[in-house]
């Protein structure tokens, strides 16, 4: 890793790996799989369903990248996975079980139909 | 859940990898260190802080702009940075959720402190029992210094600040500031008399600035954002948002973060979704074991640190507790009296005693012993430990008796005099009954009653002979039917 030196290093450091990063710009065409994976995400399950993620989005050839992220604050709903293209709202599932993990590789990444039954309705303002 | 949150304290929270510091950087992370130390004297730092009107989220609400000028005004060849990230309180997670989701925040705004004060040791008080919390956090340490973010000579600049973790103890009273001071530095958990107040004496007698997870979590966006942005949110008094852990029996289980001065329905009816199987609601406890019950009739009021308070209870760290027509108000109450009797240090009387004698009325009332006096009782003996223990725990323990005394006392009369308890939870004043309908003769209850009351021939339905019944609940626990109840 090169060592930041300066505030702009640090910047130009930014510029360089955000195309990589979890923050999406909007015409780059990728697509994130965040999955929870906090105590709680974990506890319900969510490395089972990392695992089916990778393995269906390998299996189809599907170009998307998972991102294990922290606490989605619907501890209820876990294990969740949220759907973020590039350049659209998000789309969040609860109650995500292996079997919906398939089917959201299938149907919504492969097939492009959002899967309404486990969507779970969420309006959060961001900072 | 259509009910609108602020996130500032949870913004990375579910959004970016928290073992990737790329991610952190990439959504402006780093940035905010960047420009005090590039741009910003210390004075002018803690002046941003101070104009935020940020206030600590641990528990008490002290401005911390002031704890950061007293620190920084404070001359000493060595200062320290502390985080307390010992969360101690039954039910709450937000510090732990912060640390698992976004651990480079709190790094961040432990270096911000630093260069403020003039610091360049910091320290990271988590609980052992949080072992994510702990991996992602170490993480985290060594990301940031291999990029010359954290360490010497922070981006190339004359600035150093080292950070390291030190893993709590395990006891809820070393989440008090002085008793983890102690515990660091190698000690018994203890708390000891303030002042001097951690600011001007606090790890090895040096100048100490701590502060709680989630108050750090704000830093680096107030310096970001500007102290004028920060004060667009919340109120006059209690300025920005605050995170809750939203508990019990509501729908919506999970982590909150609203604007302060949000009425505690929002978050109960609106974000929480209501009351789980239609039950009614009863009350609301906030601030954990130093907290108290706040009642249907107070449910408008707006979330701030005096508004709480002036009710009998506590913000607290965010705990947020909610119960329903089931749950026994004195038998809540004390649920947490044995907690924090558990938790007393034992180093003043007034809390090592005191908590004992309270709890010992408790579960008197409770087990259908109680008299008149003990309501007196309770309430005097709450209030002179209160005005006489040495630390916050004690001088808050008796709260969840007194408020929900304050607030429920019909429910209190009702298990004194009636002995009866109207929530139906307290086991010593309930009955078992079986219900025929349901009864299949099994005669399972039966050989599992210790004291044999229960008759009935096979295959016939059960009866048991209530003035033997030693209420253990054994046949309850036991019927596979659901043919036995409370009542
Ligand atoms: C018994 C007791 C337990 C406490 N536990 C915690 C805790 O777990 N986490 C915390 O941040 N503050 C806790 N506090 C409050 C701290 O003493 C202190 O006020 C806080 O760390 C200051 O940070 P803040 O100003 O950012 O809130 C506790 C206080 C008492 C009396
Ligand atoms: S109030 Fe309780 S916890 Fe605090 S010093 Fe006294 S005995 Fe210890
Ligand atoms: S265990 Fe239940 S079903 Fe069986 S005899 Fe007792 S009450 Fe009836
Ligand atoms: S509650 Fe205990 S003592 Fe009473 S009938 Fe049931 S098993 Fe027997």
């Amino acid at each position: 890793m090169p060592k930041l030196l300066s505030w702009e290093d640090l910047k130009s450091y930014r510029s360089e790996i955000k195309g990589e990063s979890s923050l999406l710009e909007p015409d780059s065409g990728r697509v994130l799989l965040a999955v929870g994976e906090a105590t709680c995400g974990i506890a319900a399950g969510a490395k089972e369903v990392e695992a089916v993620l990778a393995k269906e989005i390998a299996k189809r050839g599907v170009n998307a990248q998972i991102i294990p992220t922290g606490c989605f604050g619907y501890c209820y709903a876990e294990p969740m996975v949220e759907v973020r293209k590039a350049g659209e709202p998000s789309v969040y599932y609860g109650y995500v079980t292996p079997e919906v993990a398939k089917s959201i590789v299938k149907r919504h990444l492969v097939e492009g139909r959002i899967l309404e039954d486990n969507v779970l309705h969420l309006e959060v303002e961001a900072e | 859940m259509s009910a609108t949150q602020t996130r500032i304290a949870l913004r990375n929270c579910g959004v970016i990898d928290p073992e990737s510091i790329n991610d952190y950087i990439a959504t402006d992370g780093y940035d905010a260190l960047a420009k005090c130390v590039f741009e910003l004297k210390p004075e002018e730092v803690v002046d941003v802080i101070k104009k935020s009107g940020l206030r600590g989220r641990g528990g008490a609400g002290f401005p911390t702009g002031i704890k950061w000028e007293t620190a920084m005004k404070t001359p000493s060849d060595v200062k320290y940075v502390l985080c307390n990230a010992d969360e101690g309180d039954p039910g709450a997670f937000m510090d732990r959720s912060v640390l698992e989701g976004d651990p480079h925040c709190v790094l961040e705004a432990m270096a911000i402190c630093g260069y403020a004060i003039g610091a360049s040791q910091g320290i990271i008080y988590v609980r052992a029992e949080y072992p994510l919390a702990v991996k992602r956090l170490q993480i985290a340490i060594d990301q940031a210094k291999d990029l010359a973010l954290l360490g010497d000579n922070i981006m190339g600049s004359d600035f150093s600040f080292n950070l390291r973790l030190y893993l709590g103890a395990g006891a809820f009273v070393c989440g008090e500031e002085t008793s983890l001071m102690n515990s660091v530095q190698g000690g018994r958990g203890e708390p000891r008399i303030k002042p001097p107040f951690p600011a001007v004496a606090g790890l090895w007698g040096k100048p100490t600035n701590i502060n709680n997870v989630e108050t750090y979590a704000n830093v680096a966006a107030i310096i970001r954002n500007g102290w004028e942005w920060f004060r667009s949110f919340g109120t006059e008094k209690s300025p920005g948002t605050k995170v809750f852990a939203l508990a019990g029996k509501v729908n919506n289980v999970g982590l909150v973060e609203v604007p302060m001065g949000t009425p505690l329905r929002t978050i109960i009816e609106d974000i929480g979704g209501g009351i789980r199987n239609n039950r009614r609601f009863k009350a609301v406890q906030t601030g954990g074991p130093s907290g108290g019950c706040i009642p249907a009739e107070h449910l408008d009021t707006p979330i701030d640190y005096e508004s709480l308070t002036s009710l009998g209870s506590m913000m607290g760290s965010g705990g947020m507790i909610v119960m329903d027509e089931d749950d026994c108000m004195v038998n809540i109450a004390k649920f947490y009296l044995t907690f924090t009797a558990e938790e007393s240090c034992g180093k003043c009387s007034p809390c090592r005693i005191g908590n004992q004698r309270l709890l010992e009325i408790l579960t008197r009332i409770t087990s259908g012993e109680g008299e008149d006096k003990d309501l007196s009782e309770l309430d005097e003996l709450g209030n002179i430990i209160k005005d006489t223990a040495l630390c916050g725990l004690g001088q808050s323990s008796p709260n969840p008796a007194i408020s929900t005394l304050r607030f429920f006392k019909s429910e209190y009369i009702a298990h004194v005099r009636d002995k009866k308890c109207p929530a139906g939870a307290c086991i010593k004043l309930v009955g078992f009954k079986v219900l025929p309908e349901k009864c299949t003769g099994c005669t399972v209850c039966a050989r599992n009653c210790p004291v044999k009351c229960i008759s009935g021939k096979p295959k016939q339905v059960h009866s048991i002979d209530q003035a033997k019944c030693i209420k253990c609940g054994a046949c309850m626990e036991k019927c596979r039917f659901k043919a036995i109840v409370r009542g």
